[in-house]
């Protein structure tokens, strides 16, 4: 299926300044809800702009966007004195609407959105909450290709949260694509079907449902050998601050990264644990070929965080593309087999956690045997590997294999391989 | 196309800063034309280095209605930004053309004229180069490029004041020469409409700066 919307390569920076946005591969296809999950100044407006073709690239390439597009901002302050239906009645003209159709539209939408203060108010009268459905409303004059979404639910009541929620399984139904973020895991993994995280201008793969460990650690040592945090297994995000590196970590990684860091002079200094975030199946209602992803992965495309469920049919542990199933195709089924279904699909989840907890693994650790490194031996950012087959690590970032740093273990002079020593390798 | 025009004019109709350049226009008509008696030129000089200044003006008003945010918001419903600016130089253009009908008419009844064919196409054609030119130069001086208003309004005086007292420098004040040269009208034409086709130029360069350079900030 052709992605609505592809980016290959993606960067952003502003006037020589810090890179906003590295390497981002993102393809997104008709009837996705693509939530992007970061926090404060992590580049998700910024992916989103480009997304919406308001922001042009400093690097690579998109290779596809509808013309289509209905782009909804973080914030709407405006000092404008036009009313908001005389507002949407514009919008929809420029959309290609006749006066009468957009003004019955922009009723509709203002009347299900429930506007406070009535559709005549002026836009700078408006409190946030209300300038944010006026945001919301303009968007969908015309039902888009593509809806963008940034921190939508920003402002809006309880009530408009729902209206949201149904406009954007709405478009999503129609056969349009969303992509909206918001920096609350949970907000995200309750609309989208796609979670992504970008965090520090990359964009990976959310571990949604997975338990998360923040650590602290600190050079206690000042000429501790410091590895790229950011290609470690499970690291999702990291900030250095002084003598201080502040990790984010799934949960089940922690220990192993831990150990690694007291081996090689780095102390702890804090740890937090949090319980896994419950989530909706992040892939609910959509099956894909685990193949296909590491396809993906070989042909520079981006590679999704696509969860397997069995297939329905006998003998299909492993549909195709083409055999995805809509959410509402599924909602449609008794709901014994739901039960069924998500029980199966828990047990592929596990196993696939499983699977790639292994892989990730055997790339932490580059001795050959697949086993964490003792204490004392060195991180090592060098990439030996290249010419070793990648797994197919869900990595959103995924043009190309990321060289991922490891540890080198050498052997002792004294030939005894099960004492490594510390050796920098270059 | 048509439905951002309106847009654009909506804007700023609503937003009422038109008021203040619209006034110094016809104020600036009135006083420099009522009674006016000599060559019909010379009254539309005046009506031009006013519309010039007037449009430099209501071309950064119109463009400053949308904040950042609300631009961006008209850019994806548009299909893109070119279009919009599109949509505000024409808007601008119909302005300009408003103001010189009134510019052009004014004068007939408030002063005493020779009233001649080529002596209202001299008229129609420099309103409209001046017009075109303050275009230009509100478009670079507007809030897609300048960001803070108070360097705005001190990039937009220095560009007005160099188009106008420098002659060298085309097209309002060859132009302005050119008008109270005391020439016969016929013989104005000529130059005239070469200096219409540089401003039309201008507008078209400054448009292209201010989308070149306005994307590098997005």
């Amino acid at each position: 299926m052709a992605g609505l919307v592809e980016l290959r390569g993606v960067g952003k920076r502003y006037n020589r300044s810090r890179t906003v946005l590295d390497d981002i591969d993102l393809v997104i296809y008709p009837g996705e809800v693509v939530g992007v999950v970061g926090g404060n100044g992590s580049g998700k407006s910024t992916l989103l702009r480009i997304v919406a073709g308001l922001s042009p690239v400093t690097s690579g390439r998109v290779i596809a966007r509808p013309r289509n597009v209905g782009y909804v901002p973080e914030r709407f302050p405006t000092q404008a004195r036009i009313s908001a239906r005389s507002y949407l009645k514009h919008i929809g003209r420029i959309k290609g609407l006749s006066t009468r159709d957009a003004l019955s539209r922009a009723d509709e939408l203002l009347v299900r959105l429930a506007l406070v203060g009535g559709a005549n108010s002026e836009l700078r009268r408006l409190s946030k909450g209300n300038a944010q459905k006026v945001a919301v409303a303009q968007a969908l004059m015309v039902p888009p290709q593509l809806l963008v979404l940034d921190e939508p639910w920003s402002g809006l009541d309880a009530a408009a949260h729902d209206v949201l929620a149904e406009l954007i399984e709405e478009t999503a139904r129609d056969g349009g694509a969303v992509v909206f973020t918001d920096h609350r895991e949970a907000v995200v993994s309750a609309s989208a079907s796609v979670i992504y995280r970008i965090s520090g201008g990359r964009l990976s793969t959310a571990a949604s449902g997975e338990a998360m460990a923040f650590l602290e650690l600190v050079d206690a040592s000042l000429d501790a050998p410091e590895p790229d945090w950011w290609r470690l297994p499970g690291v999702l995000e990291a900030q250095r601050e002084g003598a201080v590196v502040r990790l984010e970590v799934v949960s089940k990684y922690a220990d192993e990264l831990m150990f690694q860091a007291l081996g090689n002079g780095w102390s702890v200094q804090s740890v937090r644990r949090t319980a896994p975030v419950p989530v909706r199946d992040a892939r609910d209602g959509e099956e894909v070929d685990a193949a296909d992803d590491f396809d993906d992965e070989r042909d520079g495309a981006a590679v999704r965080e696509e969860r397997e469920r069995p297939a329905r049919e006998p003998g299909g542990e492993h549909p195709s593309q083409d055999d995805r199933v809509g959410r509402d195709q599924r909602d449609d089924e008794p709901d014994r087999d739901e039960r069924d279904d998500r029980e199966a699909r828990d047990e592929h989840d596990e196993r696939d956690r499983r699977d790639a907890a292994d892989r990730r693994g055997d790339q932490l650790w580059d001795d050959g045997r697949s086993r964490p490194a003792r204490p004392g031996e060195a991180w090592d950012a060098a990439d030996d590997r290249d010419d070793a087959p990648q797994p197919p690590a869900p990595a959103a970032n995924a043009k190309k294999p990321s060289p991922r740093p490891k540890l080198k273990l050498v052997k002792d002079t004294d030939g005894d391989d099960r004492k490594p020593v510390a050796e920098e390798v270059r | 196309m048509i439905a951002l025009v309106r847009y654009s004019l909506s804007m700023l109709v609503r937003s009422q800063a038109y008021i203040a350049p619209v006034v110094v226009f016809f104020a600036g008509v009135g006083v420099f034309t009522t009674g006016g008696a000599g060559p019909l030129a010379e009254a539309y000089s005046a009506c031009a280095l006013l519309l010039f200044l007037c449009m430099t003006w209501l071309t950064v008003a119109l463009i400053n209605t949308e904040d950042r945010t609300q631009r961006a918001m008209t850019a994806a419903a548009a299909g893109g930004e070119p279009f919009v600016l599109a949509g505000n130089v024409l808007a601008a253009a119909v302005i300009t053309l408003s103001l010189t009908l009134a510019g052009l008419i004014y004068p007939l009844y408030a002063g005493q004229h020779p009233i001649s064919g080529p002596g209202l196409a001299v008229g129609l054609i420099a309103q409209l180069t001046s017009g075109f030119a303050g275009i230009a130069v509100g478009l670079l001086c507007s809030r897609l490029l300048i960001r803070h208003t108070g360097v705005a309004v001190l990039a937009a005086l220095g560009g007005v004041g160099v188009m106008v007292l420098f002659r060298v420098v085309p097209p309002v004040a060859p132009m302005l020469t050119l008008l109270e040269s005391e020439r016969a009208p016929e013989t104005m034409l000529t130059p005239l409409t070469g200096l219409g086709a540089v401003s039309l130029l201008m507008v078209g360069a400054s448009a292209a700066t201010v989308y070149v350079v306005g994307r590098r900030q997005e």
